[in-house]
């Protein structure tokens, strides 16, 4: 075990990750951003590599792995792209959810497409704004921000439903249109745009059964992991450059303020795994704590990081000729789709006082 | 209340301006962003009304305002539109003060009239691909031949590149003098062998232009020398000192436009059926912002009131562009947590002033070379 206490299949599995997210990712990452393009090719080679169903059992296809590994994989997809480790990680939470929490009859049937790539968005207890009717029969409205809804097959939206809020699942063939966010800030290449729910029937089986906040911790694991990815990709991006960067006669890396704003980032980078590991690794006890301070603390460090990989590399930089500024836009982000820091402070501090 | 003891006329230019910005600048500021190119025509109207010479005698085509009064414009401008502000604040920081401070008087007739009162506009080309912190590396070199000095080499990130008309730019006589071979020169749009190149594809200001300017075999004669032979680096150094100001001052005018609009929107908006002006964390970081910007807007005040007074600035100036940028893009970071996920769309100008207001930390000398500035003025060389 190193000091993250990962064993030896943890490392094989991100050494492998980190391959492919290097071969399959990095060369278009950002042509993909500008033009807010989907990686539809590498999802497909995503899925034939099992990378949707870490945490399901292999009946259904799924790799019966622990959530620390479904956080390494996200890390090192987030690395090279945070948007694709985002929809990925929409995907793995999507079908865990499902497969534990869903009443419908054909459940197996549906988890088993979305391991194989039939995508699943969702839209999240932060944004959602769906409403059923009192007796619960009927949801209709439109919701902003549903992550990998670009070409989905299911989504799972929060609703409130007669006093009762909770995740819903949607097949999108029946009444549901997307309509793709072309002009966000960041995250451009992970499906997010608005979903029209016209007039939809639904039943008691379209609810998910109570999780006691289960698919909230998930999200929040996951969420972490990206950030921590941003982190790494931003180190990437920054410690290079700073070496081959030369002003007043030595490269940058040789000046204490840029040192400094090196080693910001490996100890921001370093925080976010840690707290990122602690979360995943209690996410079976159910612990409430791990998953909010994780992430609180991943996606302002991660804010961090692509603001001083941005400022490593000066005028560079700011320019989209290097992946610095899609780190920062891509981290903002993450900050303002689920609750913001102190707001989230604010649940924190009762969960503990409470 | 403004206690900050601005005059009657300070106020009224204030509004004058505000006026511009609120009702002309602000319902297109996002479309501009959109096409991400620069407007001409909006520009050269903003020049027309004499905004471009600002702290410019009226003898030289300028309004014969303070410094002050420059500030304060380009508060008004930048809280609505950061690229429209950056490209006055390049003009007439980078181009129209060098000429004023050290151009001779037959400089001051034949370019900075034009440019002061808006016929032209200005630029100033400093960074190059290698020299971009380390302005004394300038590569860009100036060689005396026949009377005629020969410029070549590139400049790079130079806001107003493509469309100036009259660019103050540096370039190295002498590497063996090191920073005093470097002189200052006024080169014009359309002179053989000077051209400009490719633009930036940048994160913000988009609809400000930022472009590369190209030398080859470029003849510009003596007379388009600006300063004495062997004071092209204090030319720009000084000139430095004052941009340094208004860059500042963009970074503080995005966080005050990011701070207004996250006010308009916890007043007028809820969060899970209870207002957002009753969470203590808004609250928290209202008054946090709201604390950090008016300590800022002191400092960049302070520096614009010493260039007033024609006293030294440097360290004043250098202290008030790194707080003042740094604090602006926090609090546009920190505002976006308030309207929550419509932030980040188009719904709201606030991401835009973020993606602006991280250029304020970079451009005319980053947070680092600012603290190196005070550093030396603290701790000596």
């Amino acid at each position: 075990m190193d000091w993250l206490g990962l064993n030896n299949d943890h490392k094989l599995l991100r050494d492998d990750i980190a391959g492919f997210a290097k071969n399959e990712l990095e060369e278009d990452v950002l042509e993909f951003d500008k033009e807010y393009k989907f990686f539809d090719s590498v999802w497909k080679k995503a899925a034939g590599m099992g990378l949707f169903g870490f945490m399901l059992p292999e009946s259904v296809g799924g790799a019966d792995m622990d959530a620390i590994s479904l956080a390494l994989c996200i890390e090192e997809l987030a690395v090279v792209s945070p948007s694709f480790a985002f929809a990925v990680a929409v995907q793995n939470i999507g079908a865990y959810a499902i497969e534990k929490f869903g009443g419908m009859d054909n459940k197996a049937d549906i988890v088993k497409d979305i391991v194989k790539g039939l995508k699943v968005a969702l839209c999240m207890e932060s944004i959602c704004k769906l409403k059923c009717n009192d007796d619960r029969t009927q949801i209709s409205g439109t919701s902003g921000f549903v992550v990998n809804g670009d070409n989905s097959k299911y989504c799972l939206m929060f609703a409130s439903c007669a006093e009762r809020n909770t995740y819903l699942y949607l097949d999108t063939a029946d009444n549901c249109e997307f309509h793709k966010e072309n002009e966000i800030i960041g995250m451009r290449s992970a499906g997010i745009g608005k979903f029209e729910v016209k007039p939809y029937a639904i039943s008691d089986k379209n609810f998910l059964q109570p999780d006691e906040g289960e698919i909230e911790y998930l999200l929040k694991i996951c969420v972490s992991a990206v950030s921590t990815g941003i982190c790494a990709g931003s180190y990437n991006v920054a410690i290079p450059y700073s070496k081959e960067r030369v002003q007043f006669g030595r490269p940058i890396s040789k000046f204490g303020m840029v040192r400094r704003m090196v080693s910001e980032i490996e100890e921001n980078a370093r925080i976010s795994r840690l707290l990122t590991y602690d979360a995943a690794s209690k996410f079976r006890d159910g612990d409430r704590l791990a998953p909010y301070i994780a992430s609180v603390t991943a996606r302002d460090r991660a804010m961090v990081c692509g603001d001083r990989a941005v400022q490593v590399l000066g005028g560079a930089g700011y320019t989209k000729d290097y992946p610095a500024e899609m780190y920062f836009r891509d981290a903002k982000t993450l900050e303002a789709l689920l609750y913001s820091a102190e707001e989230e402070r604010e649940l924190i501090g009762k969960i503990i006082t409470d | 209340m403004d206690l900050m003891e601005f005059s009657k006329e300070h106020l009224e230019f204030r509004d004058e301006v505000r006026d511009f910005a609120q009702n002309r600048l602000k319902p297109i500021a996002e479309d501009l962003e959109r096409k991400a190119e620069f407007d001409y025509d909006l520009i050269m109207e903003i020049g027309r009304k004499g905004w471009f010479g600002i702290p410019i005698p009226e003898k030289y085509g300028g309004m014969g305002k303070d410094n002050v009064s420059y500030i304060l414009a380009l508060e008004e401008l930048t809280k609505v539109c950061g690229a429209t502000a950056i490209m006055v604040a390049a003009h007439c920081s980078l181009c129209v003060c060098p000429i004023y401070y050290d151009g001779n008087e037959e400089q001051k007739k034949k370019y900075l009239v034009p440019l002061a009162r808006g016929e032209k506009i200005g630029s100033f080309g400093l960074s190059e691909p290698n020299a971009g912190s380390d302005a004394g590396g300038t590569e860009t070199t100036a060689v005396l031949k026949d009377g005629k000095w020969v410029i070549n080499g590139q400049k790079r990130w130079i806001t107003n590149g493509s469309y100036a008309d009259v660019i103050v730019f540096t370039a190295q006589t002498n590497k063996e003098l090191k920073h005093h071979g470097i002189y200052s020169f006024i080169v014009e749009k359309g002179t053989p062998g000077f051209s400009p190149g490719n633009k930036e594809d940048k994160l913000g200001l988009r609809s400000s232009n930022t472009a590369e300017l190209l030398f080859d075999e470029c003849e510009l004669p003596p007379e388009n020398l600006l300063g004495k032979e062997g004071e092209g680096f204090k030319v720009f150094m000084r000139t430095l000192d004052g941009g340094r100001i208004s860059i500042g001052m963009l970074g503080l005018g995005l966080g005050e436009g990011a701070l207004e609009s996250a006010i308009e929107f916890a007043t007028t908006h809820e969060r899970k059926g209870k207002p957002l002006i009753k969470y203590q964390w808004v609250q928290k970081l209202i008054a946090d912002t709201a604390t950090e910007l008016e300590a800022a807007r002191h400092l960049i005040y302070h520096a614009a009131r010493l260039k007033d007074a024609k006293v030294d600035l440097n360290k004043e100036g250098a202290m008030a562009k790194l707080y003042a940028s740094e604090v602006g893009t926090r609090a546009c970071r920190k505002m976006m947590d308030i309207i929550g996920p419509d932030s980040i769309n188009g719904t709201y100008p606030i991401q835009r002033l973020l993606r602006d207001a991280k250029l304020m930390e970079i451009g005319e000398g980053t947070s680092e070379v600012q603290r190196i500035v005070i550093g030396r003025q603290l701790l000596g060389r």
